[in-house]
Parts: C-alpha cells; sequence; structure tokens
C-alpha cells in the first residue's frame, strides 16, 4: 500500500512516500528548518512522486503527524495533510509525532524511553515509551527541569501560567534510563539524559504509527492537532483612563 | 475559460470562492469571530486553529453551491499577505497542497488587492481608471487603480495610527458596544444624533497631508469625553456618542476620498472593506460623490468584509493577463505593501 505521509511537527519539515506492505520507504525529502514548513512541504511531495515516476492518484492514504509540536508549523501539516487527503479522494489519519520518532528510536533501543522534542519557550513536548516504542504516557509539554523532577519521583511546584501536562501526579513506572529527540539533545543537562540520541520522525515510522487505522479502512481522523497549551490571550478588564 | 478558486485566511475569516472571466461561481465563509468577542479583537492564535478546521469544509462548501468538482478548478489564487502570520500559513499551506495535487497554477495575491477586486463580482470591470478607498479592522487606504492585473498601485494615502475598523472595535468597547465594533456602533448611532458631539477630524486642517488617515486621537477624544462624564457621575449618551463618532470617521475618508478622485481625474470612487459596511459611510459617499459627478461603487456587503470571491476575482483578471504563477516554494509576507496585486 502506497501511503504519503507527512510531518511538520518538529524544526525537520518531512514527506515520504512508503511501502507499509514492504515496510519500505520509497521515496522521502526532508529539510530541517523550523521557519520553512509552508514553504517547503508540498514541494517536497512533488519532488518524491516525480522520483518515483508515481502519480498523486498512486497514493492509497495520506498520514499526518498530529504534533505536539510548535503550533504554526505543525498546522502547516495538518492543513496540506486534509487538503492532500481531500483532493484526492483518500482516507487521512493523523500519527501522533512522539510516537513515530518512538518507533524509530525502538529499532536501536531494548529498553524503555524518553522521547522529547523542542517545545520552544524553554520547554519539550514528551513522552515515555517501552523497549518496543508503544506509548507508556500520553504526551506532555514542561520545562525540562520540572520534567527531571517528576522523573526523580516528586510533584514539581508549579507558579502561575501555562501548567504543564502529565506530571501534576507522581510517576508510576520504572524511570527511563535513555532519551531521544531534539528536545531531549537541546536539553540534555536540565533532563538529566547526557546520551541522548537526536532521532526525527519518519515517514515510515508515521504511516506504520497509524497502519491499524489503514488496514481496517477506519474512518478519517479528525483534524486535531495536539495542541496541549491554550492561546496565551487574556481577557481585557476594564479600560485604561486616558484623563491627565 | 478557467476556473479560479481563491483561498483567503489572513484574518478571522476562512474564505473561498470560485470566479471564472469575472463571474462568482460560488462561494463559502467561516469566521471564528465570536471565539474573539470576550478579548475584544482578534486573537492570532484562536483564528488560526479555527482556519485549520474550516479550511477544507469551505472548500467543499463553494464547491457544492458551485454544482463544482476539484478537477473543474484551473487555477488557484490565495492570499499570501498582509495579515496575520499564523493564519495566512494555513490558507497557503493548503492552497499550495492544492495547486500540486490538481496541477494547476498558483497565484499569491495581495489582500487589498482582493478588497478592490471584489467589486468587479459585483459591477463588472473597473473603469481604465479609478480610486479606490480601502477601509477594514486592519487597513485604511486611498489608491489609485489602473489595471489591477498588470498595474503597479499607487498609494496616495495611508492610516499613519489606526485603521478606521480598529478605532471602531476600540470605540465600542469604550462605550460598552459588543464586538465587533463596527456593526455595533452603526446600530446605536442610527438612534444618536451625530452632531451632538464635535469630535475631531485629523490631518483635515490647511498645511495638513491631503490623503494621509490617523483614527487614535479620535478614539483617545472619545475615550476622554466618556471619562470626564463618568468622573462626574454624568450618565454617557452611548448613543450620540456613537453617531457623533461614526459621522467623524466617515466625514474624513469621504472629504479625503473625493477630493483625490477630483485631483487625480477619477470618474469612479470604489469604496471596500469591512468598514464600506457602515451605512453613514455608504450614505455620505453617496452623498459628496453625487454632488461632484463621480461615480460611487460599493459591493454588497458580504463582498466588503474579507472573503475568498475577491481573491478568486484577482486570480481571474491574473489569469486572464496571462501573468507569471507563483514559485510552489513562495513564502507569506504578512506585512507587505500593496505595489502589485500579485505578490509571486
Amino acid at each position: 500500500m502506497v501511503i504519503l505521509a507527512l510531518d511538520t511537527a518538529t524544526a525537520v519539515v518531512t514527506a515520504g512516500i512508503v511501502d507499509l506492505e514492504t515496510s519500505r520507504t520509497l521515496a522521502s525529502r526532508a529539510t530541517p528548518d523550523a521557519h520553512k514548513h509552508a514553504e517547503v512541504l508540498s514541494s517536497h511531495v512533488r519532488d518524491c512522486l516525480n522520483e518515483l515516476s508515481l502519480a498523486f492518484t498512486d497514493i492509497e492514504a495520506v498520514v499526518v503527524g498530529a504534533g505536539p509540536g510548535p503550533f504554526t508549523g505543525l498546522r502547516v501539516g495538518m492543513a496540506s495533510g486534509a487538503v492532500f487527503a481531500n483532493a484526492l479522494g483518500r482516507p487521512l489519519y493523523t500519527a501522533c509525532t512522539l510516537d513515530a520518532i518512538a518507533l524509530t528510536a525502538a529499532t536501536e533501543l531494548n529498553e524503555p524511553f524518553l522521547v522529547a522534542t523542542d517545545a520552544r519557550r524553554r520547554e519539550v513536548y514528551w513522552s515515555i515509551h517501552s523497549a518496543t516504542g508503544a506509548p507508556l504516557t500520553s504526551p506532555g509539554v514542561a520545562k525540562p527541569s520540572y520534567l527531571r523532577t517528576w522523573l526523580d519521583g516528586d510533584v514539581p511546584d508549579i507558579g502561575p501560567g501555562q501548567p504543564p501536562v502529565g506530571i501534576d501526579q507522581p510517576i508510576s513506572m520504572s524511570v527511563p534510563r535513555k532519551a531521544v529527540g531534539a528536545g531531549a539533545v537541546l536539553h540534555a543537562d536540565s533532563l538529566g539524559y547526557a546520551d541522548a540520541m537526536a532521532v526525527d520522525p519518519m515517514p515510515l515510522a508515521l504511516a506504520q504509527v497509524a497502519a491499524a487505522k489503514i488496514a481496517a479502512k477506519a474512518p478519517n481522523d479528525a483534524l486535531t492537532p495536539l495542541y496541549l497549551r491554550r492561546p496565551d490571550a487574556v481577557a481585557p478588564n476594564g479600560n485604561k483612563s486616558v484623563l491627565p | 475559460m478557467t476556473i479560479v478558486m481563491g483561498i483567503e485566511t489572513s484574518c478571522d475569516e476562512t474564505g473561498v470562492g470560485l470566479v471564472q472571466d469575472g463571474k462568482l461561481l460560488g462561494d463559502a465563509l467561516a469566521s471564528s469571530m465570536a471565539e474573539h468577542a470576550i478579548f475584544g479583537g482578534v486573537v492570532p492564535e484562536i483564528a488560526a486553529r479555527a482556519h485549520l478546521q474550516a479550511i477544507v469544509p469551505c472548500v467543499q462548501q463553494a464547491l457544492h453551491k458551485a454544482d463544482l468538482d476539484l478537477r473543474d478548478v484551473g487555477a488557484i489564487a490565495v492570499t499570501t499577505g498582509p495579515g496575520l502570520a499564523s493564519s495566512l500559513q494555513i490558507g497557503m499551506a493548503a492552497a499550495k497542497a492544492y495547486a500540486v495535487t490538481l496541477g494547476v497554477p498558483l497565484f499569491a495575491v495581495h489582500h487589498l488587492a482582493g478588497h478592490a477586486a471584489a467589486d468587479t463580482l459585483a459591477h463588472g470591470p473597473l473603469p481604465a481608471q479609478c480610486v479606490a478607498l480601502i477601509v477594514s479592522g486592519g487597513h485604511t487606504s486611498l489608491l489609485t487603480l489602473r489595471d489591477l492585473a498588470v498595474d503597479r498601485i499607487n498609494h496616495i494615502g495611508d492610516t499613519r495610527d489606526d485603521a478606521a475598523g480598529e478605532a471602531f472595535d476600540k470605540v465600542a468597547r469604550i462605550l460598552g458596544l459588543p464586538y465587533p465594533g463596527g456593526p455595533s456602533i452603526d446600530a446605536a448611532a442610527a438612534k444618536g444624533d451625530p452632531h451632538a458631539f464635535k469630535f475631531p477630524r485629523a490631518l483635515t486642517g490647511p498645511g495638513q497631508p491631503k490623503y494621509a488617515f490617523s483614527f487614535s486621537g479620535l478614539k483617545t477624544a472619545v475615550a476622554r469625553t466618556v471619562e470626564k462624564m463618568q468622573l462626574k457621575g454624568q450618565p454617557v449618551p452611548v448613543e450620540d456618542i456613537a453617531a457623533s463618532f461614526q459621522e467623524a470617521v466617515a466625514d474624513v475618508l469621504t472629504s479625503k476620498a473625493i477630493l483625490a478622485c477630483q485631483e487625480y481625474g477619477a470618474a469612479e470612487l470604489i469604496v471596500v472593506g469591512g468598514v464600506a459596511a457602515n451605512s453613514r459611510v455608504r450614505a455620505l459617499a453617496q452623498e459628496r460623490c453625487d454632488a461632484v459627478g463621480v461615480e460611487l461603487r460599493v459591493p454588497p456587503i458580504r463582498l466588503c468584509t474579507d472573503n475568498g470571491a475577491m481573491i478568486a476575482a484577482v486570480g481571474d483578471l491574473l489569469v486572464r493577463a496571462g501573468a507569471k504563477p507563483a514559485s510552489l516554494n513562495i513564502s507569506t509576507t504578512p506585512s507587505v505593501q500593496l505595489e502589485y496585486a500579485s505578490l509571486a
């Protein structure tokens, strides 16, 4: 089955054509530029098809990474994925980007591990995965130091503002000794994973995360990005005085 | 003739329109306005989240209304600026994906050129030369237009601070009227006396720039009037203040537009943008155009506010003029000045 897989939830703008039956990546393109998501994604798709001499109509399903990821970039992939599926009349499925990273990382690691991507604002999107890459927690977002405190068995004391997600209850599993992802590398010190390994979301892994839905010919997934944070807007209270 | 699908996501409206040879075949609009009301203005992140949900359904609805299939679309036009950065990205990403999948050219369109082109869908082609007053929540500009598809657009005046529509929103808040301010002030003003308060007409004195606008001082004048009354414990005559404020805005906008028509020898004035939906702006523009023999063109209200049809209208003009399509790698330009309708 020929699947178009996209992800823009990290700084790497990724598109690829994969064959799920043979678990092969037929063609892929990736641009590591956090400010070029909307610029290059559609070109990447076109270039992959051209490389394979495939037509758009050869694509049987579209899989898009649903994050979590920085919002503006994340939406580029989701909007594009929705349009590709709509224009082709093919199903659209979403895959958690952290799960896709975990699936790739699990081929290298044979123990549970932490996945962390860069959430900007000196925070990470994170989740914990089993040795096979299966998620053991829901995706969360937190400052690396708070996440470390939580991994150490405490519930961190958080001030006002946007609450961190996923660390408000004590950890209920053994603490992973390994960490992967660009966020884990960027914050290796404060997370306490000196040997963190950079792993990006790959098209084949995205398709594999959605494989059960694809095989079952499930109805289209809702276009629901994993934002994890609210918009920052605050409702105004009263007018400012303009008199001297 | 090519059917052009236009996509507009520069602010809080997701708009899709289908235009062929100057005719609107179908369109669809989704707005996140209600979600912004408690904030008193558009919140970019809320707008962008709504665009993502609305974009494909709007395309489907516009096609349905036009009784067309996606395969009938021969070109895509999209607003790539100016506008809210995160909102523009949704429309551009969607437009690129449609263009590359359908194998059709992509045209990058300036949002303000779209406002000017909207009137062609209601009243036919623009004359060889005219003056356009574009007034919305984000823009207040006086332009001279020639051939919108090919000629450089001449800016003869812009606002120096707040856009006219922004002043409506801010004054509405001062008066305790709901967001968006345009319709709520219009409704309150209908029951008020437009001459009850003498609010300033900025940049209209001798020696001042003839075509520049400023609405920040007007807004502050309203705020001072209201605050003084509140301090004295007097009731605030909301309807009279709304009417007097609206009169000041309409007076400045239309007097400068008429002056421009006379100086640039334009026989037609186009008034477009969200503020062109204001009843007093429309009435006063008509009165003053009639007095000097200028023909006034104002599109119906649903084409005045942001919509996808106006972007498709520009795309249609560009296609017919043989304009160069945009690269698939084009970027959005959130603060681009209007020089040409095409941003390719």
